[in-house]
């Protein structure tokens, strides 16, 4: 791929290359803005830009990160997902045939999601200015009431659920990052949230809060939830779902995977009285067999997160900054 | 005698008046009642009482008698007793009548010292034991010599009315005793009889509840025969007792604690019984006898009755003495050796109160026997091992704690200590303390116990700190404890904290310093792990003069657990990886093998480390053959253990001629594993790796030769190689000092950082005046 031979150039790249692969009637148009149908709901938007690195990981690639990231923020915030603007900087000499991947990747997860990509935006860049692909996706997406209230809102006595096992996508980057030969390869668990939302608000279950756990995991989560509604939450570790490829990952490197991040497993608090509905909804309706209960909310205590070992060892949980890295004294 | 000489002169001479303060350890171990009996054998009259300074004195009667009086003093005050300073003045007669003990309240800060629970003194042992006598049999005894002090006490000073036997009022003959000069109970804070005293009781698992004393002690007594897991509640808290010598009532012990091979403690009757036990010497035999009545690790004779299962792998055991009389009447019923160990479960803080210590202890005992003397504050069993013929303190606590050391400052300062074997130290009104060892500080209810602990010592102490130091590690609880308690904080690196501590215990603050520290694992300062380390310090400045060459720790904490993956860090660097995942012995960990080494490249995963701790980990990891450590310091102190004394052979480190110098490892480990793939036995094998520390860390003390050396760290609790270091050290005439009261590990750090910020503080008060 070469860069700077003007519009004629990067007119052929799109018709070519783009709109073939993520062709739709507002993105046909060509034009600079898409103009898009009247909503019932209230409108939410949301933007994330994708820097992954490397570009393609087991179980997914940076295309399929960057719809499923952008969907699954719209969802968590009660919405239905509808459209994506996708915004490519490209590194000049990005091999074709990885942009080819990258877009199958987006077209294919935008189906699944049922989402469109109506407008776009390509640039590129010189060597050096980027690494190989960056991309930027904003979704727009249609408020479903009643939305969940918010963290915020959250009291003793709520319980925490999450929706699959944790830890899947940190590890797979890791092991593609790092070239560590486990065998199997844990895989990402890249995906969209909608159906365990949708499951949730079909069997009528209140919903406090829904967040998917990128970066920093379920713990970063657990982090701003108890901060933001002043209490303590507590978790069993025995009840977290954690694949045995991710557990002997994470004992390998010293990790522990309720820091790592996932990008298609969601934690969500409801009332205590709501669980005995929301688990079965999730499990059956949302397509998530290993959901699990982990926990409850309590009162504030000295620690805003604890993890429970056995019946009596309540281990503070640290809030997770930047890399992960092995716990050392 | 005296008294006919004091009553003459009285007569003939004009009365003057004189003011005396004593400071120092002097509070309820019968002071005053020595001063009252001095004085009223001279004739004098006037008063002594607690204050928090200390202990004030105002005699009255004519110059020869108050002379006589303060050349007496120092020899009539209790054997006990710990003058650290004293002062005398003129003053005018208020017209006494008599000599009188009298009661002060007070809230100024205290100077003087909170005095230490002592452990039950002979005579009062000979009471409990003697039928007929008022206090046969009694739980509680106690005298102006012995008894609960620190874990009674609510406020200085001293006083019955601020303990917690204020719910026991004394009994009219107790109250006699307690005025009568003659008495041995004359002016004891804590006497008290199975009349007026505190009371025992035993509950069943299923809630039955046994009031009668003796009933409740028999119960207990046959459940610890019968194997059963009792509960009692000690003097610092709640003890798990055990038949020591039932392999089954150990195992379950075990089981139910979730503790798979850290040893136990034992508790035995007499010194006679734990000559019969253990090797023991004249150091060992006072450390055991004293009334500090700590735990003292003794070699362990092989015909011993105590179970293998107590000291897994080991060939050292604690043993203590009774602690209280509770302790000896059960052991008495019991006639065994008794584990004893504290009432948590693993990584918890010790159990103090009936209700928590219940809940928290469902499951893991059988039985409880409670008493209702509150325990004011908790404190665990205090451990000692004597190296090269002195007391070296492993934890410091019950007997020993908090531990006053004199420093010559007015400000006052708190210092948070490590993350590790937490406690913190404070200075406030010219004198310092390092706290008791508090707890760990991994779970949520050992850093509760933490905080709940340094407020507790602020109001005991009456001083309220704004600022603090702590470990310059960005993410120790402590570190995070500073930001948030005081305004003003001061990072301290952890190895020049080990330093300073060892400095103070020394007394070489004033000089310039080799300090040698070896221990686990503390934050350097660039950013690595830093634990084999050579500093030049003086109170304000430090040097890292040389260091262990570094290595890989793959996973992090994991290596600490599974040490065959530092033995493979360490053999990677002579790339030998290969051969020792070839070792038999390690065949079921051959996959794992070949993940951590494609992770020894990566600094994110394999974080380095010049940790002295960790080399030992390593070595002994390639000695033992052993896969899985329980607890920090496990295979270092298994290869302490089986070392061969009668090999005289040393593996060789390298020492570069770079600033700062690296002790290089790799000579050595390539000659350990020689031997171990030739088949030289692991006892000798031992031998010659501790035989070839000692010598690398002596060459680098030769080119220092003109400085005093201090060992710091966790790994010279290893008592071989300290010895060793001892002996090559007088052999070549360099004066090398093992740790003393102070620990030498991350249970001493406080002391340090406390020197450490106020040093700082100094330097910038002197700095500020010139400018
Ligand atoms: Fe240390
Ligand atoms: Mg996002
Ligand atoms: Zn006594
Ligand atoms: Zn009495």
């Amino acid at each position: 791929l070469a860069h700077g031979e003007g519009g004629r150039w990067t007119r052929r790249l799109i018709r070519q290359r783009i709109l073939t692969r993520l062709g739709n009637i507002h993105l046909e148009e060509l034009s600079d803005a898409a103009t898009l149908p009247k909503m019932n709901g209230a409108p939410v938007m949301t933007t994330d830009s994708y820097v992954v690195s490397p570009l393609f990981f087991p179980g997914g690639d940076i295309g399929t990160l960057a719809v499923y990231g952008t969907v699954n923020d719209l969802v968590v915030s009660g919405a239905l997902p509808k459209w994506i603007a996708l915004s490519m900087i490209i590194e000049e000499g990005f091999p074709l045939l990885s942009l080819d991947r990258v877009l199958t990747s987006i077209a294919a997860a935008a189906r699944i999601a049922q989402v469109q990509i109506v407008t776009g935006d390509t640039k590129v860049v010189p060597r050096g200015a980027t690494d190989g692909i960056y991309l930027t996706t904003t979704g727009v997406g249609e408020l479903i009431e009643p939305a969940p209230s918010g963290p915020r809102t959250l009291e003793e006595g709520d319980v925490i659920l999450v929706t699959g096992p944790i830890g899947q996508h940190g590890i797979s980057i890791l092991a593609a990052r790092e070239n560590l030969g486990f065998d199997p390869m844990p895989q990402s668990d890249c995906g969209s949230l909608w159906n365990a939302a949708e499951a949730l608000r079909n069997a009528g279950c209140e919903v406090r809060s829904m967040r998917d756990a990128t970066r920093g995991g379920i713990s970063a989560v657990l982090h701003e939830w108890a901060d933001s509604s002043n209490t303590t939450i507590a978790i069993d570790e025995h009840a977290v779902p954690v694949s045995s490829e991710v557990r002997g990952a994470c004992e390998l490197l010293g990790l522990d995977p309720l820091h790592l991040a996932n990008e298609g497993t969601m934690v969500v608090a409801v009332p205590g009285k709501i669980a005995r509905c929301a688990l079965p909804a999730l499990q059956e309706g949302g397509r998530c067999p290993m959901a699990a209960i982990i926990g409850e909310v309590t009162a504030r205590r000295l620690a805003p997160v604890v993890v429970r070992r056995g019946q009596f060892a309540e281990i503070p949980l640290e809030e997770p900054q930047g890399a992960p890295f092995p716990r050392i004294c | 005698m005296l008294r006919a000489i004091g009553q003459t002169m009285c007569k003939t001479s004009a009365v003057v008046a004189e003011d005396i303060v004593l400071r120092g350890r002097l509070q309820g171990i019968g002071v005053r009642p020595a001063i009252f009996r001095l004085a009223t054998e001279l004739g004098l009259v006037g008063m002594v009482r607690n204050t928090p300074q200390g202990i004030s004195i105002h005699v009255e009667g004519t110059p020869q008698q108050t002379a006589l009086f303060r050349s007496l003093l120092p020899t009539s005050l209790p054997d006990q007793a710990e003058v650290s300073g004293q002062q005398y003045c003129e003053s005018s007669p208020v017209g006494n009548h008599q000599f009188e003990i009298v009661k002060e309240d007070s809230r100024e800060a205290i100077v003087t010292d909170v005095p230490l629970d002592a452990a039950v003194c002979h005579e009062c042992l000979e009471e409990v034991r003697q039928p007929g006598n008022r206090r046969y049999q009694y739980a509680f005894n106690s005298c102006a010599r012995c008894g609960p002090r620190y874990t009674v006490i609510r406020q200085m000073p001293f006083e019955r009315a601020d303990t917690a036997m204020v719910d026991f009022p004394r009994c009219n003959e107790c109250d006699a005793e307690y005025h009568s000069p003659a008495d041995r109970r004359f002016h004891a804070q804590t006497i008290s009889c199975s009349q007026c005293g505190p009371r025992l009781w035993s509950m069943t698992a299923d809630s039955q509840r046994c009031d009668d004393q003796q009933e409740a002690l028999n119960e207990a007594a046959q459940a610890v025969l019968c194997g059963m897991i009792v509960a009692v509640k000690g003097v610092g808290g709640y003890q798990l007792i055990v038949d020591a010598t039932n392999p089954d009532a150990v195992e379950r012990l075990r089981q139910r604690k979730g503790r798979i091979s850290k040893p136990f403690a034992v508790m035995m009757r007499t010194a006679i019984e734990v000559k019969q036990a253990a090797f023991i010497d004249d150091a060992e035999e006072r450390a055991l006898l004293s009334a500090a009545n700590p735990i003292v690790l003794l070699q362990v004779k092989d015909d011993t009755v105590i179970a293998k299962g107590v000291y897994p792998d080991l060939n050292t055991v604690g043993i203590m003495l009774p602690t209280s009389p509770l302790h000896d009447l059960l052991l008495e019923r019991v006639g065994r050796p008794l584990i004893c160990t504290s009432g948590n479960r693993e990584g918890t803080p010790i159990a103090f109160e009936e209700e928590q210590a219940e809940a928290s202890l469902k499951g893991v005992c059988d039985l409880w026997l409670h008493h209702n003397r509150p325990i004011v504050r908790p404190i665990d069993d205090s451990v000692v091992r004597v190296m090269d013929g002195s007391c070296v303190t492993l934890r410091l606590a019950r007997g020993m704690a908090p531990l006053r050391f004199d420093l010559e400052t007015t400000q006052t300062q708190i210092a948070l200590g490590g993350q590790l074997k937490s406690s913190v130290a404070w200075s406030q009104g010219g004198s310092a303390c390092l706290s008791p060892h508090i707890s760990d500080l991994g779970t949520l209810s050992g850093q509760e116990r933490y905080l709940w602990h340094i407020a507790d010592w602020q109001s005991l102490y009456r001083f309220s700190a704004t600022r603090a130091a702590h470990d310059c590690h960005p993410d120790y609880f402590t570190s995070h404890a500073a930001y948030r308690l005081f305004p003003e904080t001061q990072p301290l690196q952890h190895h020049y904290a080990h330093v300073l501590a060892m400095m103070i215990e020394h007394q070489l603050l004033d000089q310039k310093v080799l300090g040698v520290v070896w221990d686990g694992t503390g934050y350097g300062t660039d950013r690595t792990i830093w634990g084999g380390e050579f500093f030049v310090v003086d109170r304000t400045e430090c040097t890292r003069t040389a260091h262990l060459r570094s290595f890989g720790l793959p996973g992090g904490e994991a290596a600490i657990f599974q040490p065959w993956r530092t033995a493979l860090s360490l053999l990677n660097q002579l790339g030998w990886s290969e051969s020792f995942e070839a070792l038999s012995v390690f065949e079921s960990l051959r996959m794992d093998m070949r993940l951590v080494n494609q992770i020894l490249e990566s600094n994110q995963f394999s974080p380095a480390t010049s940790s002295g701790g960790r080399l030992f980990d390593g070595v002994a990891a390639l000695i033992l053959g052993r896969q899985h450590s329980e607890y920090e310091g496990q295979f270092p102190m298994m290869l302490e253990a089986i070392a061969d004394p009668e090999e005289k052979g040393v593996y060789e480190f390298a020492v570069s001629d770079s600033a700062p110098c690296e002790l290089d490892w790799r000579p050595m480990i390539r000659q350990v594993f020689e031997d171990v793939v030739s088949n030289v036995s692991p006892g000798r094998i031992s031998m010659k790796f501790h035989r070839g520390v000692a010598e690398a860390i002596m060459a680098v003390c030769r080119c220092h030769s003109e400085l005093p050396v201090v060992l710091a760290g966790g790994v010279f609790q290893n008592r071989l190689l300290s010895e060793l270091i001892a002996e090559m050290s007088r052999d070549e005439l360099l004066p090398v000092y093992l740790p003393g009261m102070i620990p030498p590990g991350d249970g001493g750090l406080a002391a340090g950082q406390l020197i450490g910020a106020l040093s700082k503080l100094r330097e910038s008060d002197v700095s500020g005046s010139t400018r």
